[in-house]
């Protein structure tokens, strides 16, 4: 069994060691397997990159065994490790493995202990064989198998409903991506009668075009990564799914998964490069998703609830990224903002932890002095996000503005402007969300506030590492690194006087989101109350998100259930057919009543009938022939 | 004319005779012999087995030219119908502890004999009367009851008019032809001859009154309802087994033009649904076997649209096929004090808890009537529908089976009561006695052996 | 051993032990329920020796029997194995053991009765997989019925009465033009070969002029798709599940429907390719339209036993789209699906009937939070919950992702050829996929998930025999979605040899047939 299969098989293991025998075990054992295995993954890994570099960067490839084989078409378990390859899995099972660690801490107090570390395995092992995967077929596997376990995780309370119908929906809304997904793979595959994907690549960039247009093949495939990556119009179930542990928001809803549908654009940029119509779409969706998402998370006052659209925001970047062909870049952002991303979850959880299941950040305030480490941490990712240099996010997010404007591949001013835009929002609510939890008065109650305490080492120690790499972790250019497989686009001579403008503006953008919390957010929050008060119309509709949910509820959901009832199952099933059925049998009945009745016993009319018969018998046989 | 071969082509008529004579005798003798049953018994196998055995030994000839005609096919049939005989005799026991029945129903079979091997209308009127009128007086004392005297009377009246018609027909006939011989019908068949014409229709619905096709059938209910059930199960299978099968040597293979075909099948194909509607609201069994039978008329006057040479086997097979499982059904039927409550349907809910044998044996005898397989009535259906197929008159083989569809429903509802529905109340059911049993075993076999080896039957014919 | 005698064992099995119970006197119902599951183990076990020894590469029959019957009317007593049929007769023994153990507890009323029954059915649903001549095929095919209308009517629920004779009279009256149907070609198989035959093989060769052709395949189809069940021939399916005893829920669900399915790929079309053709975007529409239809009406189902057999429905559908597609995926596909589906429904339905021992409803209302107080329970109903739904590395995904890549597959090609509908349809099968997240989705959410509402509560979680059950059932169900290949080898000749038949339609004889034609002879 090739190393690349071991990394894949790992997470497998752990979910199979603790799924089944975990409870008995008890929770030092459980602990060791959940996050042992994975970090011997990331190990791994590691090792296969090195194989990778000491291999000149030439491709690593292994084959596991063939799925099924249907005449000339053979559908095989293959994993591929390239520089893309290396840099996702490296993120997934290095942050994924903090993660790990970090619940130990989280989850101590709960009875379902081992079921939680299973699951995280699980979704470990699908995350892999996504980004492992060969062929369309196994990503689209492991595509599935983070939807599912990302649905048993937001569930896994499933005490109450609303954590339940929050895991459905994201399930669900994921399954509408992934039929979009599938169609785009069957195009592909009946056009080209293949899923590896490097052939598919291939055969895209090769002289002759195939038989099937690159942007209907990309857009069926970007409406599943509108799913998965929660852009316009899927991305409702992503704040819902922060119903689920918070380490499970930051490793799934934050870092990693949530995250494929990048990937999934990068790695098939051989379709999306012959794809401009496709690519712009892509823009566009991914700057609308981005300004819209950063104007609701302004008016969010759940914790989790503003890191959540904040993470929609940040998808929304990358996207716009991937519009404008700088793949390198928005695999960059995906690495920057895992760290970050994830810092600021669990340093959101390290919050509710301390203070003890509160989310509202209203009730908050004051914490940075009772829960230090959480508080710095919290503080450097928020810079990072915000776009401070020399953070990690500065790069990635510059880089992205660089060639939203710039790009010959569909940068414009007008997407520079909205990312700007977009950009100057994410300091000013991330900065309002630090402050108002963090500084200024506590508004918490007594009892919770002397209750407030900072968190075991288990999780503060993993805070500290994800902000050093949220720190310096754009020190390391990965577009350059990706650039010899995933070129950066050229850009437009005209826009190169501006590229040090450019970096000055998102530096003053970021001050100003800085300025602008703090001037409006300092002390009591007064002039905020003041805006708010001012345009209250406005805030009610951020604040409840555009009334989105409630549209597809009435354009979708209700009309769904209505025609399923009323017009198929009353209708169609009981009256229609049924009904005709049953009107025949008692035709049938009928018909036997009145043909006994015939039977009244009289002679007379039986002889009647005889005569009848025979005169109808001889009438016939005269007047035929 | 060679009298030995006289003797031996019709040993089984003469051991019937015998059988009348010795019975009779026993009658004026004892009052309430035990010995009739065995004896009626034993006479009647052994002209089964003779006419079996004239059969396959290949006995051919006509010992009585243009009268009395025997052939291997007319012998086996005239076997199966003996043999048929033979558990609704033993059936008989609780019924007719008299001897009086015997003799009047082995006078009967004589006259099933004839019909078999019958060469001229002579012949066949013989057979038919002397098959007919012993019933008559069996529904008159099949129960000490006014409306079996009334029953009987429809039943003579009707069957009178059908003689008359046979009798009128046959006259035209040799008017026509100028003969009596039944090879004259075939002539008359494709004969455009206006006189010719008229005699078959006479014919026909002589032939339609005696099997109670619709809408001749008015006689049947009442007379199957007011006779007692062995009677009942006489009447359901051989009489009508003896005018099928006079009927099928009548058209022989004479060709049946398009014409002939529209008469022939019109009015079977309604009494198939009138028969199969009617019976879904008959409250007793008698009578719901009764309207099944009118059905069951319709389909073998079916197998007469067949191309020639396979009338024969059909209807003989189809005939032992239904008649095995009919007799089974009533056999099978618990023994009761009181006739009448013998059979109401409502009796027989939940006849699965008090007598699981009696309710899988009847269960298994509806399904055959209805024409599902594994069982011999399938198997009989489906030679008679493939062979009007092969005739070319695939749409009245889809209307028949069609009709047949809406027959399963009733049979189906035997089964619901006996299986699904709680057990009635005091049915006042006896446990069914060694000889029923033995006569249910009898049919079992018979219908097993039909439905396993159907080709060792077929090829007899 | 020869593979044709231990095939004959696994048919006669059954048999054998019918007599074997009725022999045994009243009362002795543990013994009648150990013979039969043991009956049953054997009968398996065998069957898998028989999987075992299945050659791949031979084409056409294997461990075939063939007997002289009937000669007359040219039928024969033929049966064997083939990669048609290969998979299901597994299927229907696997099958088997379970439906016994799952029935120990539930069944206290005739038992012997009962298991007679059940013996029956397997015999006549092997017999109809294994049959070789259509006589033979026919025959087990209406046997069928009789154990089932007994199976309903005696151990149904309330309206078991309305249920099963509905269910009897629905499937007898596509029989009963069927049986029309398979007299006409016969004969015209005589008329025109002059061969007088009801032997598949024979019968594939019949060239018929494409007017027979189209109204034999009217009455083949109609009687198969009332068995599958396709939209509009379905309403017998939620009655007769809903009265059902578990037992028969899952032989019906497991087993019966793919009886008619296994119709259409084995008779219907490679018996009429020209009709077929011809009728396949009808067949495609109504496919899809069982899927979305029976997809949305599981939607909105509250009893429990409504909800899997809607499911069924639109389960079956995604079959028939990769039977009419004639590419070798969707085949392939159709063909693991069908398995796939047996499994899962099955599965589905004894755990239904599980709960419904202890808890005495099927309102879905009434339950909630089960996950908490029944753990082992709900694991394996997420597990056939998301097979249901086609997760991937789960047998349902193997099966509608096949059927659904070759009906695009197929689609593709007649777009590329002009005409865009087949593409339409399949595109329009996808959304299948959504609609079966919702509302098996939609079930787990308030079955396992939410308050906890126990009705008779509280309640012990499964037992041994339960699990037992239960873990076979998810074994299959991951066999067939991790290893499919192994099954598939064996139906791939099958599934190319069907290709064949269909998709190289065979020219109309220029003579036309003797005798009345359907049409003429109404005048």
């Amino acid at each position: 069994m090739g190393l690349l299969t071991l990394i894949v098989l790992l997470p497998l293991l752990g979910f199979l060691v603790n799924g089944l025998a975990g409870n008995r075990l008890g929770k030092r054992f459980v602990s060791v397997v959940g996050c042992g295995l994975p970090a011997i993954a990331f190990a791994v890994t590691v090792k296969c990159f090195l194989d990778l570099q000491a291999g000149g960067w030439a491709p690593l490839a292994e084959t596991a065994y063939a799925w099924a084989v249907v005449g000339q078409s053979s559908f095989e378990i293959a994993f591929w490790f390239d520089r893309l390859t290396a840099v996702m899995a490296l993120v997934v099972t290095g942050v994924g493995t903090l993660i790990h660690i970090y619940s130990i801490g989280y989850m101590h107090e709960d009875k379902s202990y081992a079921r939680y570390f299973a699951y995280l395995n699980l979704f470990l092992f699908f995350m892999l064989l996504l980004v492992l995967g060969k062929s369309l077929l196994v990503l689209f596997v492991g595509w599935e198998g983070v939807g599912l376990a990302s649905y048993l995780l937001i569930g896994f309370w499933f005490g109450d409903m609303e954590k339940a119908a929050a895991g459905k929906k994201a399930f669900v809304f994921n399954r509408i991506g992934d039929a979009g997904f599938l169609l785009g793979m069957f195009a592909i595959y009946s056009a080209l009668g293949t899923f590896d994907m490097p052939a598919i690549n291939a055969a895209f960039m090769g002289a002759s075009t195939p038989a099937v247009s690159a942007s209907l093949v990309g857009i069926l495939l970007f409406i599943g990564a509108t799913g998965k990556s929660a852009q316009i119009p899927l991305y409702v179930w992503l704040p819902d799914a922060m119903a689920g542990p918070t380490p499970v928001s930051a490793l799934i809803h934050a870092a990693t998964m949530v995250t494929a549908g990048v990937y999934l654009v990068a790695r098939m940029s051989g379709i999306y490069l012959h794809a401009p119509e496709a690519s712009t779409i892509i823009a566009a969706v991914g700057a609308l998703t981005a300004l819209m998402a950063a104007t609701i998370a302004i008016a969010q006052d759940d914790i989790k609830k503003v890191l959540a659209y904040s993470t929609v925001s940040q998808l929304g970047f990358m996207f716009v990224a991937l519009g404008v062909g700088a793949y390198g870049v928005a695999i960059f952002h995906v690495y920057t903002h895992a760290f970050f991303k994830a810092c600021l979850f669990l340093g959101a959880g390290s919050v509710i932890h301390a203070m003890s299941g509160e989310q509202d950040i209203k009730k908050m305030g004051g914490l940075g002095r009772k829960i230090p480490i959480t508080f710095v941490t919290f503080a450097v990712a928020t810079a990072a996000i915000s776009g401070i240099p020399p953070l990690a996010g500065f790069f990635s997010k510059d880089e992205i503005l660089w060639y939203a404007l710039a790009s010959g591949r569909g940068g414009s001013v007008l997407l520079f402007a909205v990312m700007a835009f977009t950009a100057l929002l994410t300091a000013f609510y991330m900065f309002r969300l630090f402050w108002l939890t963090f500084m200024g008065a506590p508004r918490m109650a007594k009892e919770v506030e002397h209750h407030v305490h900072e968190s075991p080492a288990s999780m503060t120690g993993v805070l500290v590492v994800l902000a050093v790499l949220s720190a310096v972790g754009g020190f390391l250019s990965i577009p350059h690194f990706l650039e010899p497989m995933l070129p950066l686009p050229e850009t437009m001579a005209a826009m190169q006087p501006y590229h040090y403008w450019v970096m000055g503006g998102s530096i003053a953008i970021a001050a100003t989101g800085l300025a602008g919390a703090i001037w409006f957010f300092a002390g009591d929050a007064s002039r905020a109350g003041a805006i708010r008060a001012g345009f209250a119309g406005v805030y009610r509709v951020l604040s409840n998100k555009y009334y989105i949910d409630e549209l597809y509820d009435r354009l979708f959901g209700r009309p769904l259930v209505w025609i399923s009832d009323a017009v198929f199952l009353r209708l169609g099933d009981r009256m229609i057919i049924d009904g005709t059925l049953n009107g025949l049998a008692s035709v049938a009945q009928r018909a036997a009543g009145r043909l006994s009745r015939v039977q009244t016993g009289s002679l007379h009319k039986y002889a009647f009938l005889v005569l009848v018969g025979m005169v109808a018998s001889f009438v016939w046989m005269w007047t035929h022939g | 004319m060679n009298y030995l071969a006289a003797a031996i082509a019709m040993a089984p008529e003469h051991l019937l005779l015998a059988g009348i004579v010795v019975l009779l005798i026993l009658e004026i003798a004892s009052e309430r012999s035990r010995a009739a049953l065995p004896l009626a018994v034993v006479f009647v196998s052994a002209a089964a087995l003779a006419a079996a055995l004239l059969g396959f030994n290949g006995w051919t000839g006509a010992p009585f030219p243009g009268q009395f005609e025997l052939a291997p096919p007319a012998a086996f049939a005239k076997a199966i119908l003996l043999a048929l005989a033979v558990p609704v005799l033993l059936a008989s026991k609780e019924d007719f502890g008299e001897g009086v029945f015997y003799p009047l129903m082995l006078s009967s079979l004589y006259g099933v004999c004839l019909l078999a091997s019958a060469g001229s209308f002579l012949t066949l009127f013989l057979g038919i009367e002397l098959m007919s009128i012993p019933v008559y007086v069996l529904v008159l004392l099949g129960m000490r009851r006014p409306e079996s005297a009334e029953a009987a009377l429809k039943y003579l009246v009707l069957s009178g008019t059908a003689s008359a018609a046979l009798l009128m027909g046959a006259s035209l006939l040799y008017g026509a032809t100028g003969s009596l011989g039944l090879s004259s019908f075939a002539l008359a068949l494709s004969s455009p001859d206006l006189l010719a014409r008229t005699a078959v229709v006479l014919v026909v619905s002589a032939f339609f009154l005696k099997a109670a096709i619709v809408p001749f059938h008015g006689w049947a209910p009442d007379a199957y309802e007011a006779a007692s059930v062995p009677t009942t199960a006489y009447m359901a299978v051989l009489v009508k087994a003896g005018v099928l099968v006079a009927a099928a040597r009548l058209f022989g293979s004479a060709p049946v033009g398009e014409l002939l075909v529209g008469l022939l099948l019109v009015l079977p194909l309604v009494s198939i649904v009138w028969g199969n509607l009617t019976a879904m609201r008959q409250p007793g069994l008698r009578r719901m076997i009764a309207y099944s039978s009118i059905a069951h008329a319709g389909y073998l006057f079916f197998a007469l649209a067949g191309d020639g040479p396979g009338r024969f086997q059909a209807v003989v097979f189809y005939l032992a096929a239904y008649g095995v499982m009919n007799v089974l059904a009533f056999a099978a039927l618990p023994a009761n004090a009181n006739d009448v409550e013998r059979d109401r349907l409502e009796n027989l809910k939940g006849l699965y808890h008090t007598h699981p044998f009696a309710a899988l044996l009847i269960g298994m005898a509806m399904l055959s009537l209805a024409g599902i397989p594994p069982f011999p009535g399938f198997i009989a259906k489906f030679l008679i529908f493939k062979n009007v197929i092969a005739a070319g008159y695939t749409t009245w083989a889809v209307l028949g089976l069609v009709g047949s569809y809406i027959g399963i429903y009733f049979y189906l509802r035997v089964i619901q009561f006996m299986f699904m529905s709680p057990a009635a109340a005091a049915t006042g059911h006896a446990p069914s006695r060694g000889l029923a049993m033995g006569a249910s075993l009898l049919c079992l076999a018979g219908s097993i052996a039909i439905a396993l080896l159907p080709a060792v039957f077929l090829a007899r014919f | 051993m020869a593979d044709s005698t231990i095939l004959s064992l696994v048919l006669y099995l059954p048999v054998a032990g019918f007599l074997a119970i009725a022999a045994l006197p009243a009362g002795r119902d543990a013994l009648v329920r150990a013979l039969t599951l043991g009956a049953m183990l054997v009968q398996f076990a065998l069957s898998l020796v028989l999987y075992a020894h299945f050659d791949p590469a031979v084409p056409g029959l294997q461990a075939s029997t063939q007997v002289a019957w009937i000669p007359a009317w040219g039928v024969t007593y033929y049966i064997g194995l083939d990669g048609y049929n290969i998979l299901l007769v597994l299927l229907t023994t696997f099958l088997g053991p379970l439906v016994t153990a799952g029935a120990f507890s539930a069944i206290t009323k005739d038992v012997k009765l009962f298991y007679a029954m059940v013996f029956l059915i397997q015999f006549a649903m092997l017999g109809t997989f294994v049959a070789q001549d259509l006589f033979l095929f026919y025959l087990f095919w209406e046997t069928m019925l009789i154990p089932m209308f007994l199976l309903i009517g005696i151990w149904g629920g309330e309206r078991r009465i309305y249920a099963t004779i509905k269910f009897f009279l629905y499937t007898a009256f596509g029989s009963i033009l069927m049986l029309a149907a398979v007299i006409y070609l016969v004969y015209s198989l005589q008329q025109t070969t002059g061969v007088i035959s009801f032997a598949f093989a024979d019968l594939y060769k019949v060239r018929l002029p494409l007017e027979a052709q189209k109204w034999l395949l009217a009455a083949f189809a109609l009687s198969f798709a009332i068995k599958v069940p396709m939209v509009p021939f379905h309403t017998w399916l939620p009655d007769a599940h809903v009265e059902a005893p578990t037992a028969g829920s899952v032989i019906l669900a497991g087993v019966l429907l793919k009886m008619g399915t296994y119709g259409f790929l084995k008779l219907g079309f490679p018996l009429f390719p020209d009709a077929t053709l011809l009728a396949t975007p009808i067949l495609s529409t109504l496919a899809v339209v069982s899927i979305v239809y029976g997809a949305c009406l599981a939607l909105v189902q509250n009893d429990i036993k409504k909800i899997i057999a809607y499911s069924s429905i639109s389960h079956l559908g995604y079959v028939m789209l990769g039977l009419v597609s004639l590419d070798l995926l969707g085949i392939q596909g159709a063909i693991v699906q069908m398995v796939s589906h047996g499994l899962v429904a099955a599965g589905l339905f004894l755990m239904v009937g599980m709960i419904y021992e202890r808890c005495h409803t099927r309102e879905l209302a009434a339950y909630g939070g089960l996950a908490k107080v029944l753990p082992v329970y709900s694991v394996f109903f997420m597990i056939l919950t998301l097979a249901s739904v086609g997760l991937p590395t789960t047998s349902g995904f193997t099966g509608e992702f096949l059927a659904l890549l070759g009906a695009f597959n197929a689609g593709w090609r007649q777009w590329q050829g002009g005409s865009i509908y087949a593409l339409i349809v399949a595109g329009v099968a996808v959304t299948g996929v959504v609609l079966g997240a919702l509302y098996m989705l939609r079930f787990a959410q308030h079955f396992l998930f939410g308050a906890e509402r126990v009705p008779h509560g509280p309640v012990a979680d499964l037992n041994l025999r339960e699990v037992s059950i239960l873990a076979a059932l998810a074994a299959a169900v991951f066999w067939l979605g991790l290893f499919p290949d192994s099954a598939m080898k064996r139906t791939e000749l099958a599934a190319r040899e069907y290709q064949q038949l269909v998709s190289a339609p065979r020219t109309p004889a220029p003579t036309r047939l003797t005798g009345t034609p359907p049409l003429e002879a109404a005048r």
